[in-house]
Formats: structure tokens, sequence, C-alpha cells
């Protein structure tokens, strides 16, 4: 059987052409199959963005920096943190911590794919916890 | 804050050879001392600060780098060393590789803020594959500190 969408082209030998019923069965096979398609497309770039304070009097000093990594390596989504006009990889600890941000920076973290909102509520706990509660302490003496 | 004005030129190490994380702190933290950039009485106190640090979590942040740092009171402003380990120190990195290129930072307590820029600053140009590259290759003290030098003034390495 040929498979054709909308109008048909006038075929030579008429007993090939599908009859009604089986061209609106295609049809409708074909447009569900595009709905899927979009439907994961849409999941799989699901964008999340929440804003996050600074804790902490030293800033995103080399420490914290770890725990972002250490933090987003559980998701498989891509995560950027926005200062500014400057972005960050999160995964990449030179990134986030060229951003320089001091105490009280709002930055704004942007994460997309299957797992984006857990990685926001990750990243958002975690600069909530002040980085407390973890292998590492924000003291002064260690940084 | 550029990075001429916190790495100590007289400190820089073009060529370190250190068979160990230690060895190589030791190593720069006794140049930052010869260079009359921290005092000789702190030294010892300086070099245990920072390989505490080091033992929460190395500072081999990768890409052969490491910026080992620690807080100290006896410097009164961010001073810094670079040193270049042509045959690779095992710093424990996180990527499991060595390490070619260390930025060494002593940093008032009081000052966070600087601290953080400094960090921020050798941070932004470490990114930069062009300018590892480069500083890999430096053979003296003169290459490295006109390397800091355009970097200061973006140009290219």
């Amino acid at each position: 059987m040929k498979l054709t969408m909308g109008s048909l082209p006038d075929f030579p030998d008429r007993e090939i052409r599908p009859a009604n019923s089986e061209r609106q069965f295609d049809r409708f096979l074909f447009v569900s199959a595009i709905h899927l398609v979009l439907f994961f497309l849409n999941v799989m770039s699901e964008a999340v963005t929440a804003n996050v304070t600074v804790p902490g009097p030293n800033g995103l000093h080399m420490v914290p920096c770890s725990l972002i990594v250490k933090c987003v390596g559980e998701f498989t989504c891509q995560i950027l943190i926005r200062k500014g006009n400057t972005v960050a990889n999160a995964r990449h600890i030179l990134d986030l911590l060229s951003l320089g941000a001091g105490e009280g920076t709002v930055l704004i973290c942007e994460a997309s794919g299957v797992d984006a909102s857990a990685a926001i509520q990750g990243l958002v706990e975690l600069f909530s916890s002040g980085f407390q509660g973890h292998a590492f302490r924000d003291t002064n003496q260690v940084e | 804050m550029k990075l001429n004005e916190f790495v100590v030129a007289d400190a820089i190490i073009p060529d370190l050879k250190a068979a160990s994380k230690e060895d190589a702190i030791r190593a720069m933290v006794a140049s930052l001392k010869a260079s009359g950039s921290i005092p000789e009485a702190d030294e010892e106190g300086i070099i245990s600060a920072i390989l505490k640090r080091e033992e929460l979590g190395s500072t081999g942040i990768g890409n052969g780098v490491a910026v080992p740092h620690t807080k100290h009171p006896s410097v009164d402003r961010l001073v810094a060393t670079v040193a270049l380990a042509k045959g690779g120190v095992d710093f424990a990195s996180l990527d499991g590789e060595d390490v070619f290129i260390m930025f060494l930072l002593v940093s008032p307590p009081d000052r966070p803020g600087d601290h953080l820029r400094g960090l921020e600053n050798i941070s932004r140009h470490l990114r930069d594959q062009t300018f590892c590259s480069f500083l890999k290759q430096a053979t003296t003290r003169e290459d490295i500190l006109e390397l800091l030098d355009e970097a200061d003034h973006g140009q290219p390495a």
C-alpha cells in the first residue's frame, strides 16, 4: 500500500489508491508520531530558572564552587549560572570562580533537560543552606 | 585587580622540580619568603595552613592547573606566586591528571573580597586554553611576567 498525506495525485492505476478510511488512519498515525516527537523534544528542553543569593562573607570561593560542581554532577541536564552578562557552566569550577560573586550577589541558575527541576532545586537548597552541612565549611581559615 | 598587583615577580618559579604536592607548596612559599613577601617566621605556619586546606579537597582543579591558597594573618595584602613544573606534579587533582601550572595565594583573613577577586582574575585567565598553552611553554621569569602583563591588558597571549 502506498502511504500518502493530503491530496493524492491522480494515480494512473486507480486500483492501488488506498481507501479513504485507510488514508485517514495513516494521517492519524503520522500526526500522532509528530506529537510524540514534539512532546519528547519539549521534555528534553525543559528550562527551569531560579534566583539564588550568595551566602557567607567569603562569597563564591573555591569551596562553594566545588560543592556546586559536586551537586550538579548528580544531574544530566545543562546548567548555567549567570551573574549579569557573565555566564558560567556550573560543571566547571574555573567558570564558577571567574564569576567573582561576593556575598549577597544574586545569581540566576538556569537548567534545561530532563532533570532540570531537580537540579535547580538542589542548587537552591545548597545556596540556602549557606553551603553548610557539607564536607567543607565556609570559614575564614578554610577556603 | 590585575595579576601584576598581587603576583610577586621575584617569587615566580619558571622551572619547578617537585616530587610531590607538598614539595611544590613548600618551594612556592619559600620563594615568597625569599622575595620578602611573607615573614620568615611564618613560613611553616603558612605551609601548614595550605596543606590543611588541601586535605579538605585538592585545589588541583583540572586541566593541569592548581591554585593552592590560604588566609593568614601574617600578610596585610594578597600576595601570590606562579610556578611551572614541566615534569608535572601529582596534586591529587579532580581529573586525576598531573599539574603543570600553579598559582599560590596567601591573603589576609580580614579581606575576603581581595581573595575572591584574586581567584576570579586567575580563573578567568586559566579558562583560556591559549593562555595556559603559552604559559606552559614559558621558560623564564621574564616570559611569565610578559604573559601575565599581556593577560592584564587583555591582549592575546
